[in-house]
């Protein structure tokens, strides 16, 4: 009997594996040696000890509550019993298979209780946990328990500020350190405090809570028992678990752990009071603030511990963020206000007052220096110092001090002429001195690489930098605070002056408004490329208009206000706030939008029922004209808090996504590392890149903006710093030959061709300078005698010689170190701006109707390789880019055109013996779009498109007529034919390609001249490139995809590089060319592009372990089961899980020794293999 | 379409067809690769719907600047869809000069079959295909493309030594990777690729064929 279907059993399919050749497993992928298909059938249950499945003893009721797993091995044993009995008691066999399917159920989901495909009759009813849902997800065995694990010697409370602690500091409760111990031995050196310790015991702080022996390795508690007899009988070499005590290294964190800054080693200070305290400083990597937010803090348990959180970790060590090199930890807020204030112009202090604010200096405990207290600035008739005197103190307090910064830059509120500049803004320091310019965010605050902090710190390291910075944190409080800083009700109420400049600015935009309105209304609006009339209005016109009316006023605000509005004054500093936020809180809060658009219709055709229907004018779609303080209309109100949810909505969805986008993001960056040749390989030694970056210099340390450093400041800063006043000036043959000859010598051998060509170029420019300012002055090249014309780009031999052994020394430095996880680094440089991004999602790129993804979308796209993107944008250059009519050309060979858009009219014709279709084409219309179509190419487009038309059945008359013929047909007849191409025949593409919707011809303005190119909206590079006309070598896609499938993998690279830098610029975000350039490297590094997903991560790693602690962990599990694969352990994810230390950073480093002795130890002979251990007689 | 786009796009498929000879190592004379429109059309007419050209006459063959009797034919099928009668006839043609590389630049695809039939062939006579809108221009040109370099055995080992690498730790291309192809790369050859860089100014890094 052949049956078609079989249903076959569990033993059935034993049987068949059973029957499976040995020779052949290797076919199916098994690993022979281990396993066999058959052990894929389960035929014993191996039941956890009790431990897994703990029974808990109920305090409701009598009895246990027991685990899952028991539950199931309950039932399991009881269905087991039910079959045995239904057998001995013959039961109908169909009860018994039903009973064997259901024991297999419950067998399943013992291992798996969210299997899919069980009957609805039998699906369990209620949730069971199974061996799967232990190990997946992120409270699972993996995620939860094995890559990351709960730790002792770890506290978490609130966290309060305290200018007074250095930046590297932080306070810890009494209380947090009376329960932190550290286990420190006792050795001769320590052994008397180590004995006041153990006195003290656990009650009292510097005290200690168990000691453990050497000799016996005993633990012994200090709360009971006589410590003084204790004390006394410590030996050296014993562990004493001591209090954490001031200067402990511990690592401060605050989650959401998005960078590595987001965990830094601090020193502790024990302190009274209930909370965690920090310089306000260092709010900025952990992206604390005080309303409430809670830090965890750890204490390293060894010394190697602490030395390298101290190194590697430590808050000096991290002034800057690898992400583009910027400091992070600076000055904020009321820092930079005070800072401001105390470096205007018009701000004296008499001998007390002077004296009462550096005093504040000193607070530094352990660190009593001297402070130099510099001459007054005005002597007669009283002695006055000016606060840019005092600030000077911050940099230099005495004249021991050997720092000399110098710094030369805009402020925030540069107008022109330098030093001369009319706000102040142009900040000179000479040698520590401030000579002019008041302080500001761009001079003081984070994110400027212009910050006198980080000059500091680069000229004269991390520990000068840090000090400077805590010393501005206990001067500018104490300034702020006795000159006094509020804000009142008088700050917000506008002038009469500014009502009126508001009114003005109201009325003409609401004019203009009413302009447009009308002109769209009386339909004489000019659109815009690829848009319709309302689109025009609504995105170009009116939205722009009334954007910009709020910051008109915020401008305005800014020239009626009076210097002392502390509002202004924070705005004016960039402490806290914008001229915008002003602006709302005084003049007018401005137009409210959604998605980018003006409030849309919530009702019939009106977005509140206070206007009327279909009106556009601003009150009606969500302009406040109102401000905060005048107080907003209902309809106002409502208006802004719809704009208002948008934006919660937008916060809570997008910490979702970019959450998940780092942790990908890191998964699969995590094990890249610099080795000692400088390559970047995984954890397999599969090569990334050869060079990091290209030139394998380290992201933090780029010192100017572009580049790797600013010659200019440099040289500046020396001839500041070495001032060589008897040293003539040297000719600028001399400064050519002596840097030829030391940059081509033996010092500069370390350095890179790249460096030393950057160096050569800036010494060349330096002479040419030298050169003509000599010559415009006509004095000789050699200086011969003291002449003042010399000091005009002077460079003595000295100068030139510091300046070139410290661009060696700054190279040097930058060179990035063996063992550096460039890997997470980039990972968290990307994926950590990404939380700060907006999730507005759309951007105009040049013409308004071209709109691009941007922000956390688009990144997500590019990292994901998503194949269809939904914005695919292709980039044409033209080969005639100046030429309007020739773009119009080229714009209609690509753009798809279809018969309708250039038919005057299609009709059906029926005469007496015929009947067809009659097309005119409209030839004024084909001109104008420049179509290169005829008739006949209209004819053979016709029968192209797949209508069942034959070549004959279309006939051409004259220009401009065709006519069609239908035929009929099985399946039609001819009238219905004739009906179906009037349908269909005006969507024939006549002209154009493909997966093209739109070109549109963008035009760049600059300079003058015009410069025409075109974006095309679709997905069809290939043809596009081919198409003629276009500049086929510099038209770019943003898709990857398209770009791998058509240029190959290096422009996909090129691409996913280009299109993260430009949405993170366009979002503001600065990102180090080096990170985009590892992700672009890692995702194409095998030869196609692979997404950051899972998909592309299992095809980049090989290790079982990580991938299951990544996604789909039983998938994974079960796979490396049946195919038996073996784990190296090398990646990251794998060493944390086996706990054992991980092969990057300082694990990177290994000891390679060649022993004298043979490697491999002798075999040890068995046991049994020694006669004299067997029997006599018994063996042969 | 008309015969003034049609004479254009032969050339341009014709003159990247000469660069690619000429970057894969053949004899290609300078003349040819400088060929403007106008000497095309000179030489070949500028009627194609007539058959002036035909492309049939623009069949290429060239030699291998090292070794002369390394020569490869460059097919240009009338058809736009070639059928596996094409490559019978272009292989008959093949064995009898003793050529065993060729190129077909096709119009707009080939049958499954004849696909199949080039791969079939593949050891003995390598054939490869091209779509003419691939040749429109030469990608190797592109802005986005670095410079590449296919290494030879040597080059390759020297490599392998200075990094001591396995080969399958280097980075990878695809075989089917438009470049990969524009050089008829073969699996196990490495490409050294010179890429500019803003911070570096060069670049050099190095894939393998997968």
């Amino acid at each position: 009997m052949y049956l078609s279907q079989e249903i076959i059993n569990p033993l059935m399919v034993q049987d068949l594996f059973q029957r499976i050749p040995h020779e052949e497993i290797m076919l199916l992928g098994m690993e022979s040696e281990n396993s066999r298909p058959q052990d894929l059938i389960l035929t014993r249950l191996l039941v956890p000890p009790l431990c897994i499945r703990p029974s808990v003893i109920s305090d409701l009721k009598s009895g246990t509550n027991e685990d899952d797993l028991t539950v199931k091995l309950s039932e399991i044993i009881l269905l087991n019993d039910v079959i045995e009995k239904h057998r001995q008691g013959g039961a109908k066999m169909s009860m018994i298979m039903e009973d064997w399917d259901f024991l297999q159920l419950q067998c399943a989901l013992y291992i798996n209780s969210e299997m899919s495909g069980i009957p609805l009759s039998m699906q369990p009813k209620k949730f069971t946990r199974g061996f799967c849902q232990r190990l997946k997800g992120k409270q699972g065995r993996f995620r939860g328990n094995l890559s990351g694990k709960r730790v002792d010697f770890s506290s978490r409370t609130v966290i309060s500020p305290d200018p007074n602690l250095s930046i590297d500091e932080v306070a810890v409760p009494i209380h947090v350190a009376k329960i932190l111990t550290y286990p420190e031995k006792v050795t001769k050196a320590n052994i008397q405090l180590m004995k006041k310790l153990i006195r003290n015991g656990c009650d009292v702080h510097p005290g200690a809570n168990f000691i453990v022996q050497r000799s016996n390795n005993q633990k012994k508690f200090l709360k009971y028992g006589n410590r003084k007899e204790m004390a006394n009988g410590i030996k050296y070499g014993d562990i004493v678990e001591r209090h954490l005590l001031d200067g402990d290294v511990v690592l401060f964190n605050r989650q959401p752990s998005l960078h590595k800054l987001s965990i830094m080693a601090h020193k502790a200070r024990v302190m009274p009071h209930r909370t965690f305290r920090l310089n306000e400083c260092v709010c900025g990597p952990y992206n604390a603030d005080f309303d409430g937010d809670e830090m965890n803090l750890h204490l390293p348990q060894t010394e190697e511990a602490k030395a390298e959180a101290l190194t590697l970790m430590g808050v000096k060590s991290n002034l800057v963020t690898p992400r583009n090199g910027e400091p992070l930890i600076a000055a904020i807020q009321d820092f930079i206000t005070g800072g401001y204030l105390l470096t205007q112009k018009d701000v004296f202090f008499d001998r007390a007052r002077a004296c009462q604010i550096v005093a504040s200096l000193m607070s530094d405990r352990g660190k009593l220096y001297q402070i130099d207290l510099p001459r007054p600035a005005i002597v007669k008739p009283v002695k006055l110092w000016t606060g840019k005197q005092l600030f000077g103190l911050i940099l230099k307090p005495n004249h021991e001090s050997r720092v000399k910064v110098n710094l030369r830059t805009k402020g925030k509120n540069y107008s022109d002429s330098e030093d001369l500049c009319k706000n102040d803004s142009y900040v000179v320091v000479y040698n520590s001195q401030l000579m002019c310019g008041a302080m500001d965010k761009s001079t003081l605050g984070s994110g400027s690489k212009n910050n006198i902090f980080y000059i500091l710190l680069r000229d004269y390291g991390e520990q000068e930098a840090a000090d400077a910075m805590s010393r501005l944190a206990r001067m500018c409080p104490v300034f702020l605070s006795n000159r006094g800083f509020s804000i009142g009700i008088g700050d917000v109420t506008p002038g009469q002056g500014l009502l009126r400049a508001k009114m003005n600015l109201l009325s003409a935009g609401y004019n203009k408004c009413d302009e447009y309105i009308h002109e769209l209304n009386s339909g004489k609006l000019q659109t815009q490329a690829g848009c319709s009339a309302e689109q025009t209005l609504e995105v170009a016109m009116i939205l722009k208009e009334l954007s910009v009316i709020r910051d008109h006023a915020g401008k305005a605000c800014l020239r009626e206000l009076h210097k002392s509005n502390s509002p202004l004054t924070m705005a004016v500093c960039g402490s806290k706030g914008s001229f915008i936020n002003i602006s709302q809180m005084i003049a007018c809060v401005g137009q409210q939008a959604i998605s980018g658009q003006r409030i849309p219709n919530g009702f019939e055709d009106r977005a509140l029922p206070h206007f009327q229907r279909h009106s556009k004018i601003p009150a009606a779609k969500g302009f406040v004209k109102n401000s905060f303080y005048s107080g907003l209309t209902p309809s106002e109100f409502f208006f802004h808090t719809m704009a208002g949810r948008e934006g919660l909505v937008d916060t809570a969805v997008k910490t979702a996504e970019t959450g998940y986008m780092q942790r990908r993001l890191v998964k699969s960056l995590e094990d890249l590392c610099c080795h000692y040749d400088g390559t970047v390989r995984n954890s397999v030694n599969d090569i990334c890149q050869f060079k990091y970056g290209a030139d394998g210099l380290d992201p933090a340390e780029m010192e100017a903006k572009e580049g790797e450093m600013d010659f200019d400041r440099i040289m500046q800063h020396i001839k500041n710093k070495y001032s060589c006043p008897g040293l003539y000036a040297i000719s600028s043959a001399k400064v050519k030959q002596i840097s030829e000859e030391i940059i081509n010598g033996k010092d500069f051998e370390v350095c890179s061709d790249g460096f030393k060509g950057n160096l050569k170029k800036y010494i060349d420019d330096l002479c040419e300078r030298i050169k003509t300012c000599r010559k415009r002055y006509g004095v000789d090249e050699v200086q011969a005698q003291p002449n003042v014309l010399y000091q005009l780009e002077r460079v003595t031999i000295n100068q030139l010689r510091e300046f070139l052994k410290m661009c060696r020394a700054k190279d040097i430095k930058a060179q990035l170190e063996p063992g550096t996880t460039v890997g997470a680094l980039a990972a968290q440089s990307i994926g950590e701006p990404g939380t700060q991004m907006t999730l507005k999602t759309f951007h105009f790129a040049g013409v308004a109707s071209m709109n691009i993804t941007l922000g956390v979308p688009r990144i997500k796209e590019i990292i994901n390789a998503s194949k269809n993107i939904s914005t695919p944008i292709i980039t044409a250059h033209l080969e005639r880019d100046d030429d309007a009519d020739f773009a119009r050309l080229v714009k209609a060979r690509i753009e798809k055109t279809k018969l309708g858009e250039v038919s005057e009219f299609l009709e059906e014709v029926f005469l007496p013996d015929d009947c067809f279709i009659l097309i005119k084409l409209d030839l004024e219309r084909i001109k104008l779009l420049k179509l290169e179509v005829s008739a006949e190419t209209i004819c053979m487009s016709i029968c192209a498109a797949k209508l069942k038309v034959q070549p004959g059945d279309v006939k051409i008359h004259g220009d401009n007529l065709i006519t069609v013929h239908p035929q009929e047909t099985a399946k039609s007849s001819i009238y219905y034919s004739l009906q179906f191409l009037k349908g269909t025949l005006p969507d024939v593409t006549i002209k154009g390609i493909p997966n093209v919707s739109r070109a549109v011809i963008h035009v760049d303005d600059k300079g003058g001249c015009s410069k025409y190119k075109l974006l095309v909206e679709g997905d069809n590079l290939r043809e596009v490139i081919a198409t003629r006309g276009i500049k086929g070598t510099h038209t770019t896609s943003n898709n990857t995809y398209e770009m791998d499938k058509t240029l190959g993998i290096e422009a996909a690279r090129r691409t996913i590089m280009e299109e993260i830098e430009y949405t993170m610029k366009s979002h503001g975000m600065s990102i180090d060319h080096r990170h985009m350039m590892l992700l672009a490297d890692l995702m194409t590094y095998k030869g196609e592009v692979l997404g950051i997903t899972r998909f592309g991560l299992a095809k980049m790693k090989e290790s079982v372990l990580m991938l299951a602690s990544f996604e789909r962990t039983s998938d994974h599990l079960f796979d490396a089961a049946y195919y038996g694969q073996k784990d190296t352990i090398c990646g990251v994810s794998e060493c944390i899980i086996m706990g054992i230390p991980m092969n990057v950073g300082t694990g990177i480093f290994k000891l390679l020794h060649k022993s004298d002795k043979d490697p491999t130890p002798p075999k040890r002979k068995l046991i049994f293999d020694n006669p004299d251990f067997h029997i006599p007689g018994t063996s042969s | 379409m008309d015969d003034e786009a049609e004479t254009y796009k032969l050339w341009r498929v014709r003159k990247t067809v000469m660069q690619l000879c000429h970057d894969r190592g053949y004899l290609v004379t300078q003349d040819e690769l400088d060929q403007t429109l106008d000497q095309f059309k000179e030489q070949y007419g500028d009627k194609p719907s007539e058959g002036r050209p035909s492309r049939k006459d623009l069949t290429i063959l060239v030699a291998h600047n090292d070794d002369p009797t390394d020569q490869m034919f460059v097919f240009f099928p009338e058809e736009p869809k070639v059928a596996i009668k094409t490559i019978k006839h272009y292989c008959t043609q093949m064995q009898e000069e003793n050529i065993s590389r060729a190129i077909i630049i096709v119009q707009s695809g080939m049958t499954p079959s004849a696909k199949q039939s080039l791969s079939d062939m593949a050891p003995k006579y390598i054939l490869e295909q091209f779509l003419e809108s691939e040749m429109l221009i030469n990608i190797t040109e592109h802005e986005f493309v670095p410079e590449h370099v296919v290494m030879t055995p040597e080059e390759k080992a020297e490599l392998l030594a200075r990094y001591k690498l396995k080969e399958h730790h280097l980075p990878k291309i695809q075989q089917g990777d438009p470049i990969a192809r524009y050089f008829g790369l073969k699996r196990g050859q490495v490409v050294k690729i010179i890429r500019p860089s803003e911070t570096a100014g060069r670049y050099i890094s190095y894939r393998l064929v997968q």
